[in-house]
């Protein structure tokens, strides 16, 4: 029954209060205000929209029964000097759509129907458009009128609030009813009855001190009419005959209702300013809380103790191929004592990085910049921006990024060998073949009575010395020399590999840092900010 | 004319009533203020009263009321008039004092300060500092002694249902205040919600009330019709009236600035016979107290009923509090349990201490102790290094203390949120949704004391002991982290690969110190030690739960209160 422009209008309302809802879920914010929005927003359009239901809103002994009766020219609604009068809401329906309008009325509450006949002349009906709800009052001891009241102010369309010279500054039209529903409502103005009661050179006065109430209460800007029930209704008649389609009604209304919605949860956000929410951490300060997250998280998973087992395992593998004699005898004891596993194993050393401490410490430097970031918030929002830095969370995200740097490509990259260690073995071979020659030599001389010829060989600081004594002090040395160039050249390959793996793990816990233990803070900022959009209307980006 | 108490109890009664009073409202206004909320301003008179305006209208009543009043009952009677905005209570005042002494207007509401209607001694007496309106601001008061008669002060009130609030506030104290009310409405206002509060707090206090309607319809039937309906709905409501009047519409005096009538001539005549007759005002100064009296019971139970459900949420808000730091210090100890303080390169650098021959020499004999000396010999007896060990064990339990807090914290202030209340307490306290900035060094002082407790137990364990020497030449600190080490590794909480260098320097630990101390005497410091640690990081959370409990009012003053005021009631 909507037309294209109106439904269009609709769907975008629709569109912003269900992502508004979606953000204020994700801040820990109550939805509510939005989805009821929606869904007041969803029955409407399911009843007919050329048409639009004003209600006559006030307190007790106003007159608005007496309007109603004035208007129609009939006893619609009863009148009468006990208070309260009223206590069933009475509908005047133009009697074209008396059919249309019932679903309609049940759903604001429901309502006694008097159909108003059409007018018998040719001339346009200025009130074929509209449906006056008379409501019960809003301020007496009947509690469940009040009540009917506050059920029919979400769903009415447009609202006559009515009051008289000696009401017009109550508390509870003000501070109950206005300050709640005037920044709702499109179509409203504020019916001043009984004007009769006062001198016409009081009037103006009166007028213009309800104008000021108005504006010092922050409302919106409404018609004020001064009418009297029985006598002057001109101000009413006009106003409710000044072209107004009951389309344009409905959708400003709507309008109204959804922005103030939006504008509520935007306040409960602190995201209410003209420029879009900071990110509760600075730049700076997030690149600072990541560092130093990076760097106790590194020092749990031990950058010290990874070079150690690099070296350890590299120089392992270089004696392996390049080492001497006593080296391997060494190396084949250790195996046995599983040393090799234990302190030369830097793959191994890094898988095991949950045994050398706990990552709670590593949470702090990012949950202290978090709470230094909440006093800037309202209370409502605290919460779901603290509970980014949740322990648990933390803990579980930090060891997930760190177990898959310690399973990546990095780490698994093989250990360093050089093409020099099977040239130092074949060196330390030699060596040791002099120097078992050597000592052969000497036995074999001892044992057979120098008869074994020893020639002396001249050199140059140490004179002559015999061959055999040369051979040992060459095997002894070339040994020693040997296994010393081969630990300092694996040392060095160690280290350098260590290096560069320490290298890549530091970029990628702090990646990982960045994208995971701040995430939940990203998608809790982001969720600020659209807020801040559903809510000034500004489209995504 | 019968006293209800004879002077002495009745002063000490109000001088027992005023310390209650008193009490009950600086608790209520500290509360409020923890709560964001100014206990000074002016509710909207749309609201229900609450708490805060119970406790006020008791500090009013019995400073304003009651104090006064039995002091003396031949002080001059307050009468004051009373309704809701529009209602005509200025012309009504203009009527009893013959005269145009409140401007009544158009615009509503018409006065923002009562007009006190008295002769000059009177109005001295009643603003002096004994005086029923010694607490009301002098710029609220317009004092006039025009149609004043002596004996009694007649307060217009400003009106109790507008927008502008601090007109309830105003004549609510006034009302606390008077000896005889003038309740002022109208014929379209008189089923208002808003005054029925004020009618029924005025048949609590059980102050003689006249009811004036005004602006009746002109249909005299009608008028009958109304006026019995408000008789029907006093009645209903329980609220004693000596009179309803009407006055209809428009009765005003076309000489004069006040009203003609019969019910305007009855109103004067009433306060005419008051001023002439001086018992006639003493019977009714002692007919009000007495009902002000009585009255104290309802009130005093009302918010002996709020100071107990304050309590309760106090309570409620605090258990929380106790509960979340209680779950995280659960969390906490299991954590220190199981080795997670301990990393491993620190224990790596003690195993190779303990390792070391010159210390396995203690506990070793025969050939391994010769060549435990050998070796010392040759390679030099490296430190303890127990420095690096205390740091990195103070580090790391500080940083989970500090975590632990931190949770708790949140985890408080999350519950809290959910409460309006505690919502609004947090409101200005941003900081307490994480732990203290100073916690981690407390922290890390309350472990160094730790650590210094045990190297006392262990140096006097050691002086009982016949490894005195040995022990002593190892160094009481090291045989101090020899112990630390037990309490964390000695459950064998430690798990995985590392679990080999700590099992070992558990083992090792163990061995030396048992060489040492005996089992005996090791197991008990380890358990000491262990107990005491318990015992700090309880009193470091606690302290930090205790900032949430002082934004919390004393539950024990609040119910002891409470119980006096029902007591008294």
């Amino acid at each position: 029954m909507t037309d294209a422009s109106g439904l269009a209008a609709a769907d975008v309302l629709l569109d912003r209060l269900v992502r508004a809802a979606e953000a204020a879920t994700t801040l820990g914010l109550d939805p509510i205000p939005a989805t009821e929005a929606a869904a007041v927003i969803r029955a409407r359009g399911g009843f007919p929209g050329d048409l639009y239901v004003l209600a006559l809103a006030g307190g007790t002994g106003v007159g608005k029964s007496s309007i109603l009766n004035a208007l129609a020219g009939d006893d619609l609604s009863d009148t009468g000097v006990q208070r309260p009068t009223t206590t069933h809401a009475v509908a005047w329906v133009p009697a074209a759509h008396a059919d249309a309008t019932g679903p309609l009325l049940d759903w604001l509450g429901g309502a006694t129907v008097r159909l108003r006949p059409a007018a018998d002349d040719a001339a346009p009906d200025p009130l074929a458009q509209v449906v006056l709800l008379d409501l019960p009052d809003l301020d007496s001891v009947a509690a469940e009128h009040a009540a009917r009241v506050d059920a029919a102010l979400p769903r009415v369309d447009a609202v006559a609030w009515v009051s008289d010279p000696e009401k017009y500054a109550d508390s509870v039209l003000h501070d109950r009813y206005l300050a709640r529903w005037a920044s709702r409502l499109a179509r409203q103005a504020f019916v001043l009855n009984k004007t009769d009661r006062v001198t016409s050179g009081d009037l103006p006065m009166l007028r213009d001190d309800v104008a000021a109430r108005l504006a010092q209460e922050h409302l919106p800007s409404m018609p004020i009419l001064p009418v009297s029930a029985h006598g002057d209704l001109d101000a009413l008649r006009g106003w409710l005959a000044d072209g107004v389609h009951a389309r344009d009604v409905v959708r400003d209304r709507q309008g109204r209702a959804a922005t103030a919605a939006l504008a509520d949860l935007a306040r409960a956000a602190g995201t209410d300013g003209p420029l879009p929410p900071e990110p509760l951490l600075t730049a700076d300060r997030r690149r600072a809380a990541i560092d130093a997250t990076t760097a106790a998280v590194l020092d749990v998973v031990g950058l010290t103790g990874l070079r150690a087992q690099a070296i350890a395992a590299t120089r392992q593998a270089a004696r392996g191929q390049g080492g001497g004699l006593l080296a391997r005898i060494r190396g084949l004891l250790d195996r046995g004592t599983g040393r090799p596993e234990r302190l030369a194993d830097p793959q191994g050393y890094l898988l095991r990085w949950r045994d050398r401490g706990s990552l709670v410490p590593a949470t702090l430097p990012v949950r202290a910049a978090i709470a230094e970031g909440l006093a800037a918030l309202p209370p409502a929002a605290r919460g779901a921006a603290a509970a980014t830095g949740d322990s648990d969370g933390l803990v579980t995200r930090l060891a997930a990024a760190v177990d898959r740097t310690v399973t990546g490509p990095a780490a698994s990259a093989p250990l360093p060998t050089s093409r020099a260690w099977p040239l130092i073995g074949l060196g330390q071979v030699l060596a040791t073949v002099a120097l078992i020659t050597g000592v052969a030599w000497i036995v074999a001389g001892f044992a057979t009575g120098s008869q074994l010829p020893a020639a002396a060989i001249d050199l140059p600081i140490l004179g002559g010395m015999p061959m055999p004594a040369l051979l040992v002090l060459i095997g002894i040395l070339g040994t020693w020399g040997l296994s010393w160039l081969l630990v300092r050249h694996a040392d060095r390959l160690g280290g350098r590999w260590a290096d560069r793996l320490a290298a890549d793990l530091r970029t990628g816990v702090a990646d990982a840092v960045d994208a995971t233990a701040l995430g939940s803070l990203g998608a809790w900022d982001a969720a600020r900010r659209q807020l801040w959009q559903v809510a000034r209307d500004v489209p995504a980006t | 004319m019968t006293e209800p108490l004879d002077a002495d109890a009745l002063t000490a009664r109000v001088g027992m009533l005023d310390d209650l009073a008193r009490r009950s409202w600086s608790l209520v206004a500290d509360h409020e203020r923890a709560l964001g909320r100014d206990p000074e301003a002016p509710a909207s008179p749309s609201d229900t009263p609450g708490p805060r305006q119970r406790a006020r209208e008791l500090l009013d009543h019995v400073e304003g009321y009651l104090a006064p009043r039995a002091r003396d009952l031949d002080a001059p009677l307050l009468v004051v008039l009373i309704g809701p905005t529009g209602s005509g209570k200025s012309t009504i005042t203009n009527t009893l004092a013959g005269s145009l002494v409140s401007e009544p207007g158009v615009l509503r509401p018409t006065t923002r300060h009562a007009v006190v209607v008295a002769a000059p001694p009177d109005h001295a007496w009643a603003t002096g500092a004994d005086g029923p309106l010694a607490a009301i601001p002098a710029e609220r008061l317009r004092h006039t002694s025009t149609g004043a008669r002596p004996g009694i002060v007649l307060v217009d009130a400003p009106d109790i249902d507008s927008v502008e609030h601090d007109n309830r506030a105003l004549a609510d104290a006034l009302l606390e205040r008077s000896d005889l009310c003038l309740f002022v409405t109208t014929a379209t206002r008189y089923a208002d919600r808003v005054p029925w509060d004020v009618l029924a707090r005025i048949a609590e206090r059980g102050m003689p009330l006249l009811v004036v309607v005004n602006r009746m319809p002109p249909d005299a039937s009608d008028q009958e019709h109304v006026l019995a309906d408000v008789r029907a709905m006093l009645e209903r409501a329980a609220i004693p009236v000596e009179v309803v009047l009407g006055i209809p519409e428009g009765a005003l005096a076309a000489d004069g600035p006040g009203l003609t009538g019969a019910a305007a001539a009855s109103l004067t005549t009433r306060l005419d016979t008051l001023a002439a007759d001086r018992d006639a005002r003493r019977a009714l100064a002692a007919r009000a107290l007495a009902g002000a009296l009585a009255g104290i019971a309802p009130l005093a139970t009302s918010i002996a009923a709020d100071l107990e459900t304050l309590a309760e949420d106090a309570d409620r808000l605090r258990l929380r509090a106790v509960e979340d730091h209680a779950q995280e210090l659960v969390l906490l100890l299991e954590r220190v349990n199981g080795g997670d303080v301990l990393r491993g390169e620190v224990v790596a650098q003690w195993h190779s201490f303990v390792g070391a021959d010159q210390v396995t020499r203690w506990f070793s004999s025969g050939i391994g102790r010769v060549r435990a000396a050998l070796t010392t010999l040759v390679r030099g007896a490296p430190p303890a290094p127990v420095t690096a060990v205390e740091r990195g064990v103070t580090d790391d339990l500080a940083s989970l203390v500090v975590a632990t807090a931190d949770d708790a914290a949140r985890r408080t202030a999350d519950h809290w949120s959910a409460d309006p209340d505690g919502m609004a307490l947090l409101a200005d306290h941003p900081a307490l949704w994480a732990a203290s900035p100073d916690l981690r060094e407390r922290a890390a002082l309350s472990l160094r004391e730790w650590m210094a407790s045990i190297a006392s137990d262990v140096a006097a364990t050691g002086a009982t002991k016949r490894g005195v020497a040995r022990g002593l030449s190892l160094g009481v600190n090291a045989g101090a982290v020899t112990i630390m080490l037990g309490v964390f590794a000695h459950t064998g909480g430690i798990t995985g690969a590392e679990a080999g260098i700590a099992a070992a320097t558990a083992y090792l630990n163990q061995k030396l110190m048992n060489a040492l101390f005996g089992e005996a005497a090791v197991q008990e410091m380890i358990d000491h030690a262990r107990d005491d640690l318990a015992d700090r990081l309880r009193t470091l959370l606690d302290e930090e739960r205790r900032r949430f409990d002082r934004l919390l009012p004393t539950v024990d003053t609040v119910r002891a209160l409470s119980a006096e005021l029902r007591a008294v009631a």
